[in-house]
């Protein structure tokens, strides 16, 4: 499942789920700041993975197969991506968000799964994490073509 | 708001989004219209930029004569294709001209006023020292 966005003359990107009831449920879960933020965020790292150098600093490889979004540290780090001053703000605030996903093709994503790391950041939540989302990757796999 | 200008359907993750912020309040839906704004402002220009020089490549046009046909300076132009300036409503004009191209950029002015403003409170983010 899935929709395409971009303008008229732009590539346009596709993003799919694996799981996405649980995206959707643990969309609700992380509460309106976090998913406000979150939604621009991964589209715009997703829209312009080809193109910028800077975007694709903000993904890492989880092993061979899969790649993870690190959305954060803190909120201003989120706005300078996109140039907005953050002289204004006074104070920062805490923002560490994963997103497991892998690219099907040039322009298709498909996330797996994600987590708040800010709730929990110990090695045993994040390999927890990683096979969770290594899960949805074989069943996505199983149940689609991968190019 | 849509993103990126997108017409028509919008996507599944931006479904998802409204779906689950149906009781937000109303400040709440204004910190998130502040922020995409601000994305899509930043994409505008990236998109515009890149319309630019992939027509300016097409059409066999170096920087230095793209620059002198629109009337500005080789290192403006530069900038420009590479997402670091926000060009005038008067240069993209004669860009889109000289070059033919569609995409429209429009100079939204997000401040991070805006989004400071918008962005408070927030008690659901930690405070960071």
């Amino acid at each position: 499942m899935g929709a395409q966005f971009g303008g008229d003359d732009c590539t346009m990107v596709e993003i799919l789920f694996a799981d996405e009831p649980s995206f959707e449920a643990w969309l609700h879960e992380i509460g309106s700041t976090k998913r406000r933020i979150l939604v621009p965020t991964i589209e715009y790292l997703f829209q312009n993975f080809d193109t910028l150098s800077t975007v694709r600093g903000w993904s890492k490889p989880v092993g061979r197969l899969i790649c993870e979004l690190r959305i954060g540290p803190t909120f201003k780090h989120v706005l300078r991506l996109i140039d907005v001053n953050t002289d204004e703000i006074d104070k920062d605030q805490r923002l560490l968000i994963r997103v497991f996903y892998f690219k099907q093709k040039a322009d298709h994503f498909v996330i797996l799964s994600a987590y708040d790391k800010s709730a929990e950041v110990s090695r045993a939540r994040q390999r927890s994490e990683i096979a969770k989302a290594l899960v949805n990757y074989a069943l996505w796999t199983k149940e689609n073509e991968v190019f | 708001m849509s993103f990126m200008g997108t017409v028509g359907k919008a996507s599944e993750l931006r479904q998802m989004l409204e779906r689950v912020s149906k009781t937000e309040s109303e400040s709440e839906r204004a910190f998130g219209d502040a922020l995409d704004a601000a994305f899509a402002a930043k994409q505008q220009r990236i998109d515009f930029a890149l319309a630019v020089k992939t027509a300016r490549e097409a059409a066999g046009l170096s920087q230095r004569k793209l620059a002198k046909i629109v009337g500005m300076q080789q290192n403006d132009l530069s900038r420009l294709e590479k997402f670091k300036t926000n060009p005038t409503s008067d240069t993209q004009a004669k860009l889109r001209h000289a070059l033919g191209i569609r995409v429209t950029y429009e100079v939204t002015g997000i401040l991070a006023s805006e989004v400071a403003a918008a962005a408070k409170p927030k008690p659901e983010l930690q405070k960071t020292a």
